[in-house]
């Protein structure tokens, strides 16, 4: 069944979320409880029935990858292309509406809760200080860290053209890629650019997060003077250029700080 | 800072002793099967409207064309110009959609020169769904090939590929109404009045400082039933207003004499400045408004904003 797509706002969402915060501690036991097995008595729009369960499936295939954080990547990029595949960029969910925070509110709040929740179940520190007990910023409240979103937005910003070949080009990665590629848009995304960053990049393993921090770095640096679209070869050819700056024989900076 | 350049970009000057001209684009969209074309008001900031109604980029897109000639584009090359004699200049549109933290380059579709000038024509397809609140349209000159050699005289110059070196026009294009692009925020607090206004330390708000809300923030309070707007929804267009023409007369009055000469008259605003949405403004209102006495500023301020809400309430 086609999604029909819902809003939820930021007022809302919150409200929502408090409430959760705001539980007497049985009854949020419970909750967890029933979320451990992907068990909501929300109330979201029928249409995302389908959506929830293929999303659920391949969160319990990878769940166990929760307890190392090292490996726990994978089930965010096994996620985010299942979530690519069920909301592909299209008439159906356009730009406007991949950008759209009420929309993944929605999603987040009204029909994912359980496992937005179980990948993070810390609530920031001052949430947690003032009593609080969900992570609000991946919930709902910041618009480039809500988690179903930023892994939509890693998936788009790295497609390949197939599942396939963007899992090869992004396999070696980890979640600090994630927010950094989503946190570094410099004027606004270039998205051929992006994609030819990330297919540079896997072209170079072994690397670190912090090569990957660098090589965004340096791209938002050149990117005030020069367009890479306009560069001889366009943008691959610009990415190959800008890695090999940054690392001149080839190699990784395994050595720096 | 961003406008600093260590080399020589396009000046006016060269603009005009190389013939560059810059026709206005034509914006339009299509509906079923037929084109319509949309109206545009303003130079720097522009508004477009669709005279039957029914355009809104979010869901019917864009539809750009624009064109651009050189008659002595000879003037651009060697070292009174931007780029080295042997290196090839190209000219592109670049597009950014702030509320969607997009940027693109649009190419020409035809790039002819001949004896008589070079001609670049645009046509440009904005997809519905793909941008929504605010675009941006620069054209700019790029070192499209650089020089292989570069002479002696023209080491100054820059010689790298795909750096911009000059702007031939900026247009923002405003697809909102008056109250969604004035910056406001809703501020519920038992403390506070009603509303009220911040404004940042303005250097020069014909170039630095953006109408946007770390500059000018008007502050309406929920926390009282009179509030004309809660979520966003307006809830007493009266009120509304009354406040808006307060807010701008306060910002007309902060300008300086200079200042508000050249928000009159369009001169050298940068696109998204808080003079240039001035200059806008004051190029929607219906009847000149006259600045001297204050008084009649604030009249006319009142009539001509509640006739704007009026229009995008009805």
């Amino acid at each position: 069944m086609m999604i029909r797509l819902k809003k939820l706002s930021y007022k809302e969402a919150h409200r929502i979320i408090s409430d959760y915060d705001n539980m007497e501690d049985i009854a949020f036991n419970d909750l967890i409880e029933h979320w451990k097995r992907y068990d909501t008595d929300n109330d979201y729009h029928e249409s995302y029935a389908d959506f929830r369960e293929e999303l659920i499936d391949v969160f319990d295939k990878y769940h166990s990858l929760l307890e190392d954080n090292k490996k726990v990547y994978l089930l965010d990029l096994k996620l985010g292309l299942k979530l690519y595949s069920l909301l592909p960029p299209g008439k159906d969910f356009t730009e406007i509406q991949s950008n759209d925070n009420d929309i993944w509110r929605y999603i987040s709040v009204k029909v994912m809760p359980d496992i937005t929740y179980l990948r993070y179940p810390e609530p920031e520190k001052n949430i947690k200080e003032a009593g609080g007990r969900l992570n609000h910023k991946r919930f709902y409240a910041a618009t480039r860290r809500i988690w179903l979103k930023t892994l939509w937005w890693y998936i788009h910003l790295s497609w390949q053209g197939s599942e396939e070949k963007t899992f090869e080009v992004l396999k070696e990665n980890g979640t600090d890629n994630i927010n950094k590629l989503i946190e570094t848009p410099g004027r606004g995304y270039r998205i051929p650019l992006f994609r030819s960053m990330m297919r540079e990049y896997a072209a170079n393993t072994p690397h670190k997060v912090r090569d990957f921090a660098a090589f965004t770095k340096l791209n938002n640096a050149k990117c005030v003077l020069v367009e890479p679209a306009l560069t001889l070869g366009g943008e691959d050819a610009y990415s190959h250029r800008l890695f090999g700056e940054l690392f001149p024989k080839g190699e990784t900076n395994e050595n720096a700080e | 800072m961003d406008n600093f350049r260590f080399y020589p970009t396009l000046t006016d000057d060269m603009a005009e002793k190389s013939g560059c001209s810059v026709e206005k684009y034509s914006f339009s969209y299509t509906s079923g099967e037929w084109e319509y074309e949309l109206k545009q008001k303003g130079h720097s900031t522009v508004k477009l409207t669709d005279p039957s109604e029914i355009w809104k980029i979010e869901n019917d897109g864009l539809r750009l064309e624009k064109k651009i000639s050189i008659a002595y584009p000879n003037f651009l090359f060697g070292k009174d110009g931007i780029v080295c004699s042997s290196a090839k200049l190209g000219i592109c549109i670049i597009w950014t959609n702030k509320t969607l933290t997009q940027t693109g380059c649009i190419m020409p579709v035809t790039d002819i020169t001949t004896p008589s000038g070079r001609n670049c024509y645009f046509e440009y397809d904005f997809e519905p769904g793909r941008i929504s609140g605010d675009l941006e349209l620069s054209v700019i000159m790029y070192v499209k090939k650089q020089a292989d050699t570069i002479l002696d005289d023209e080491q100054n110059l820059m010689n790298e590929e795909g750096v911009s070196v000059g702007v031939l026009e900026t247009v923002v294009l405003d697809f909102n109404s008056i109250y969604m692009e004035f910056p406001i925020e809703e501020f519920s607090s038992e403390n506070e009045p009603l509303w009220w206004v911040e404004f940042s330390e303005w250097e020069d708000p014909k170039t630095i400082e953006t109408f946007t809300k770390e500059n000018i923030c008007l502050y309406l309070n929920p926390h009282y039933h009179l509030c004309p707007m809660t979520d966003g929804n307006i809830k007493n267009v009266e009120m509304l207003s009354e406040i808006l023409a307060m807010t701008y007369f306060m910002i007309f009055n902060r300008l300086s004499d200079e200042d508000l000469r050249a928000t009159k008259n369009d001169i050298n605003l940068e696109p998204g400045s808080i003079c240039s949405v001035l200059h806008q403004f004051l190029l929607d209102c219906d009847e000149d408004l006259v600045f001297e006495p204050r008084e009649r500023l604030l009249k006319g301020l009142q009539m001509n904003i509640a006739k704007r809400l009026a229009e995008d309430d009805a």
